[in-house]
């Protein structure tokens, strides 16, 4: 019950407000905040369209167009299978191909009587995206059902951790690594992290004939698989940090150990919550909630979209209404599913069938402790030495084939770092390793249409090869060539050494003073008179660059371009 | 009463009786029946060698249609169940299959569970044998019938605030409600889970606690179900406390809950109360009043609880799966992609059914449910606390840190001993009359709903009418949480009164 005092201190500012001359209150909080007196910005009629105060504006980091006047608000609720083997509270194993209804325990189909029954190993794969995403584990969380009815709900509800997530109080920092501009961090809190079941998957088949219905057909093999729903708080600003976001919580997630797929094989769903408020004010604005986007790009311009229909609305006078959104990726546009008063009340409440979750430290520590790199870790590690990679690429090894390049790379780097003599050359090794990992390899895998995963050249193979171009003992041009022979044959027992004997590419030892050479370099210059010409009169120097190519191919890739380049370099000075 | 024993007297009771009394509802092939009856009579349990047979070969025994049975349709009751075939036994069940028990048929019961008269069922309602125009109470009324009217030798039913003993008190028989999560749940189809347990119906004591030794094992399958160590635990607590206290022949300290002492009991019922004390004083057993002050809470916080989770556990009956597939026009299916659901679920469910449903479903939302829900759970832990003030075996689930113990009793019991409902049976006229309130069933429930709430075991052992011409009345027992023993002994020195 409130007490007078209570009430009377409630309303002593209203008091106040009205002895004075009315202020516009989003103009008020403005120029308290940019701590100057902006007399002009105050008005004693009708609110206006709030002036731009460059002092707010500078804080934003979205200045472009239409977002002037608007601050953006975005919250992400993540939702990700666990990679776990079996389902959260059945024995029945978890499955992505296996034959419709193949993989159902009775619980899973809702049978009557039947019971749930936490998996306890599914919780491993939980703590690790947790710990990743440094939350607080909680020691006791508990479960609790949602309701509603959906024909992929087999029990009138799912199981989820609503008012007792296992973790909770997590951070993630996007920056740089994510695309983010070089001086740009944001700092995303992880509200909770929950363990929840997976619905059943209904297929709609329309009506093929008027004789044949249409009809909606249900696969349990997913009904109560393992998931975690990650739900950040709403600290983005822009589509593209909730872009940044979502494929950063998606790379910690896979290199932790936590999931398996991503969004691409339905993996990871994700849900996204957008609000606009006029820059200065106060609060979030009313938020909408854009549902199952399945993709970072459906996420990224559906939020974009969004804005821009809530801006809209907004510049005409229109109010924000709470509500559900779909998003159509076809037409790129969001459709109202349902309204805030429509909202589906979901009846939380504690399950008791289930005993609350016990997680002890130990556990959390062991996790912690055997936890991977996660790749922030691992593009830190490739971007300084030795391996010096650039930014460009350390992201693409980690982000291609679940980083399974960035162990292919290592252990090249390690075999060849481990021989005599590996660091005499001038050639950066941890740079020459990435450049023909990523490009001469993964160039050529793709052009000839091979997975990573069915690469047939070894980390052996490769650090012969890059070994042998290493010490000068074959030339660039004919270790490419080397490598696409090892594409070709897939002998992965094939020595580098007898490949390039067999196909006589080994560089000749041969010095810029040999007399052959020299020749042979004349004969070159002479058969293109007008390229000297240019040459000589200083005109393009860079026509040089033509005749150590020619006088390179013309001795089959065998002699090192070195040697070729002091040999046309001389002809040219004489 | 004597246990009926011989299986071809209880098919003769089951063809003389059953179409009038309504208790089961679906019943196996005599000849079958008999063949089971005899074989299990003849041979040793299977597998078990030269071992003793069990002392269970060969008795009838009759399931509450909420328990699954996999060679017997399994309804609740209800029409959104009537397709429904197990593919599995309950746990029950399967444990009374292998200690040579056979299989007699399916139960008579309020639907889901949900009434105190089995008279919400699609079946129609169960009659008293002892007078077929007399309530035979609920749920489980087909299992107290027909255990009463001599169909079989016991019956399995379920209690959720009552259901076993309110039947059994108005039949005339002995209803037990184990302590929650000693009796495994799994293949009880649930109506309020944190309440409901298995229950027992046998004609006298020494049968329900055969019955009940029979069953009672940790069961792998029902999370709730308390596990081995903690059983060990609990019995060598209650045993070395037994025996403390003086063991099985020892003077009993009787409660008497004065806060159940309401003035809706009637006069011969209270008459028979008070003479059961005063003749049980008489043998030397102390009688002690006892406060229980969240009694009077208690009913409107069940309810909630109850409702609650029925709500939530009869969600997964949307014509889906089971049930009824009404054909919608397509015009409103468009509009309303619920349709569908929303017109099995109003075919499916009879009206008690529904309107429980929608009292569970307010007490949830999200603006309900601090008010309800959370308000009720917190007067739940209160009607378990009042319980562990006054029982002198402390309860074993409690935690064995010093800062949770409640205060020692001051006055410490045994058992309390109070009526079951406020009445014997009461006519079925009265109670299927179209202006009662559905409020007025639910005051029966209040004697039997705190031990519900507590978790606590609970019997009902019956009282003899004491002239012909009137129905029996039942007198409840309750005992702290694990001491069924102390339970069973006390029913036994009061059953032969």
């Amino acid at each position: 019950m409130s007490t007078p005092s209570r009430i009377f201190r409630t309303r002593r500012p209203l008091l106040l407000t009205r002895i004075r001359p009315w202020i516009c209150q989003s103009c008020l909080i403005r120029a308290q905040r940019s701590h100057t007196r902006a007399v002009g910005s105050l008005s004693s009629d009708t609110p206006p369209t709030p002036p731009v105060d460059p002092g707010v504006k500078s804080h934003s980091s979205l200045s472009k167009g239409v977002n002037r006047n608007w601050e953006v608000t975005v919250g992400l609720e993540i939702h990700a299978q666990l990679n776990a083997p079996q389902k959260l509270f059945s024995y029945a194993a978890t499955s992505f191909n296996a034959l419709p209804n193949s993989r159902v325990a009775p619980f899973d189909a809702g049978t009557p009587g039947i019971q749930p029954k936490l998996n306890i190993p599914t919780i491993v794969p939980a703590i690790r995206a947790a710990v990743a995403l440094d939350c607080r584990i909680n020691r006791r969380s508990a479960f609790d059902r949602k309701h509603y009815f959906y024909k992929d709900q087999p029990n009138g509800y799912q199981i989820t951790q609503f008012y007792h997530p296992f973790a909770s109080d997590g951070r993630l920092v996007l920056n740089e690594l994510d695309g983010l501009a070089t001086s740009e961090t944001v700092e995303v809190g992880i509200k909770q992290v929950q363990m929840e079941q997976d619905t059943a998957k209904s297929v709609f088949q329309p009506s093929t004939s008027p004789d044949v219905p249409a009809r909606t057909l249900v696969d349990l093999n997913r009904a109560g698989s393992a998931l975690v729903e990650i739900i950040t708080t709403p600290s983005l600003k822009s589509s593209k940090h909730a872009a940044a976001c979502l494929r950063k919580i998606q790379g910690i997630l896979r290199a932790s150990g936590a999931a398996v797929d991503g969004m691409e094989k339905g993996g990871v769903r994700c849900d996204v919550n957008v609000s606009i408020q006029e820059k200065g004010l106060p609060g979030l604005g009313r938020r909408v909630e854009i549902k199952n986007l399945n993709s970072i790009k459906a996420v990224q311009e559906s939020i974009k979209a969004e804005i821009r229909r809530q801006v809209a609305v907004r510049e005409s006078g229109g109010e924000i209404e709470g509500e559900t959104r779909g998003w159509d990726a076809l037409k790129g546009e969001s459709k109202k599913l349902r309204r805030k008063e429509g909202e589906v009340d979901y009846r939380y409440m504690p399950d008791a069938e289930l005993p609350p979750l016990i997680i002890d430290e130990s556990l959390v520590g062991h996790i912690k402790s055997t936890l991977p790199p996660l790749p922030d870790q691992i593009i830190s590690e490739l971007m300084s030495e030795p391996f010096a990679l650039t930014l460009k690429d350390a992201r693409t090894m980690v982000d291609l084939d679940d980083g399974a390049r960035v162990s292919y790379y290592k252990s090249i780097y390690d075999d060849i770092s481990n021989r005599p003599d590996a660091h005499s050359s001038s050639k950066h090794l941890g740079k020459l390793i990435g450049n023909w990992t990523l490009h001469e390899l993964g160039g050529r895998l793709a052009s000839n249409f091979i997975a990573w995963e069915d690469n047939p050249v070894t980390p052996i193979q490769m650090a012969d090869l890059l070994f042998h171009l290493q010490s000068g003992l074959i030339t660039a041009a004919n270790a490419k060539q080397v490598l696409e022979v090892l594409i070709e044959s897939r002998d992965s027992n094939a020595a580098v050494g007898d490949v390039i004997a067999e196909h006589d590419l080994a560089t000749q030892a041969i010095s810029g003073e040999d007399t052959e050479l020299i020749r042979l370099a004349n004969g070159i210059v002479a058969q293109y008179p007008d390229k000297a010409a240019q040459i000589r009169s200083g005109k393009k120097p860079n026509l040089k660059n033509f005749f150590i190519g020619n006088l390179m191919r013309a001795t089959g890739g065998k002699i090192d371009v070195q040697v070729c380049k002091q040999i046309i370099e001389k002809i040219f000075s004489d | 009463m004597p246990a009926a024993r011989d299986a071809a007297r209880c098919l003769q009771a089951v063809s003389q009786h059953n179409g009038l009394l309504n208790a089961l509802v679906h019943i196996r092939p005599p000849a079958a029946v008999l063949a089971d009856a005899n074989a299990a009579s003849r041979a040793p349990v299977s597998g078990t060698g030269d071992s003793p047979r069990s002392s269970l070969d060969g008795l009838l025994f009759a399931i509450k249609d909420n328990l699954c049975t996999s060679n017997m349709p399994t309804s609740c009751a209800s029409r959104m169940l009537a397709d429904f075939h197990p593919q599995y036994d309950a746990t029950v069940v399967a444990r009374l299959k292998a200690r040579g028990a056979v299989l007699l048929g399916k139960t008579n019961m309020d639907e889901f569970g949900m009434g105190s008269d089995s008279v919400h069922s699609c079946f129609g309602p169960v009659k008293n044998p002892l007078s077929s125009e007399h309530s035979a109470g609920g749920s489980s009324g087909g299992s107290a019938a027909a255990v009463a009217s001599g169909m079989c030798f016991g019956a399995l039913g379920s209690d959720t605030g009552g259901s076993i003993r309110l039947p059994a008190s108005y039949c005339g028989v002995v209803g037990f409600k184990p302590s929650h999560g000693l009796l495994s749940r799994r293949g009880l189809i649930a109506y309020a889970n944190s309440l409901d347990t298995v229950g027992i119906v046998a004609s006298d004591v020494s049968s329900v606690r055969l019955i009940y030794d029979s069953l009672k094992e940790h069961d792998e399958s029902d999370p709730t179900s308390v596990d081995n160590a903690t059983r060990r635990r609990i019995e060598d607590q209650a045993a070395a406390f037994r025996s403390s206290r003086g063991g099985q022949k020892r003077h009993w300290r009787i409660g008497v809950p004065m806060d159940y002492n309401v003035s809706e009991i009637s006069t011969r019922l209270r008459e028979a109360w008070v003479s059961t004390l005063a003749a049980l004083r008489d043998l030397g057993h102390q009688i002690v009043p006892v406060d229980l002050p969240s009694t009077r809470h208690a009913v409107c916080s069940y309810y909630i609880v109850a409702l609650a989770e029925a709500s939530s556990n009869l969600a997964k009956y949307d014509g889906i799966r089971f049930g009824l597939s009404p054909t919608i026009a397509p015009t409103e299916a468009k509009t309303n992609p619920l349709a569908k659901i929303t017109a099995a679920r109003e075919q499916g469910f009879g009206k008690e059914v529904q309107r429980r449903i929608l009292l569970g479903n307010y007490s949830l939302t999200s603006e309900a449910m601090e008010n309800y829900f959370i308000h009720a759970q917190k007067v739940r832990r209160m009607v378990k606390q009042d319980f562990d003030r006054v029982f002198a075996f402390p309860n074993p689930l409690n935690s064995t840190s010093k800062t949770h113990q409640p205060d020692p009793p001051k006055e410490p019991v045994d058992v309390l001993i109070s009526p079951v409902s406020v009445s014997s049976a009461p006519a079925l006229q009265d109670v299927t009359s179209l202006d009662r309130s559905a409020l007025d069933a639910y005051i029966n429930d209040v004697f039997t709903i705190p031990a519900s709430m507590a978790g606590l075991p609970a019997l009902s052992v019956p009282i003899p009418a004491s002239t012909d011409g009137e129905l029996p009345l039942g007198l409840q027992i309750i005992a702290q949480y694990g001491d069924e023993d102390s339970l069973f002994d006390i029913a036994t020195v009061v059953e032969d009164l």
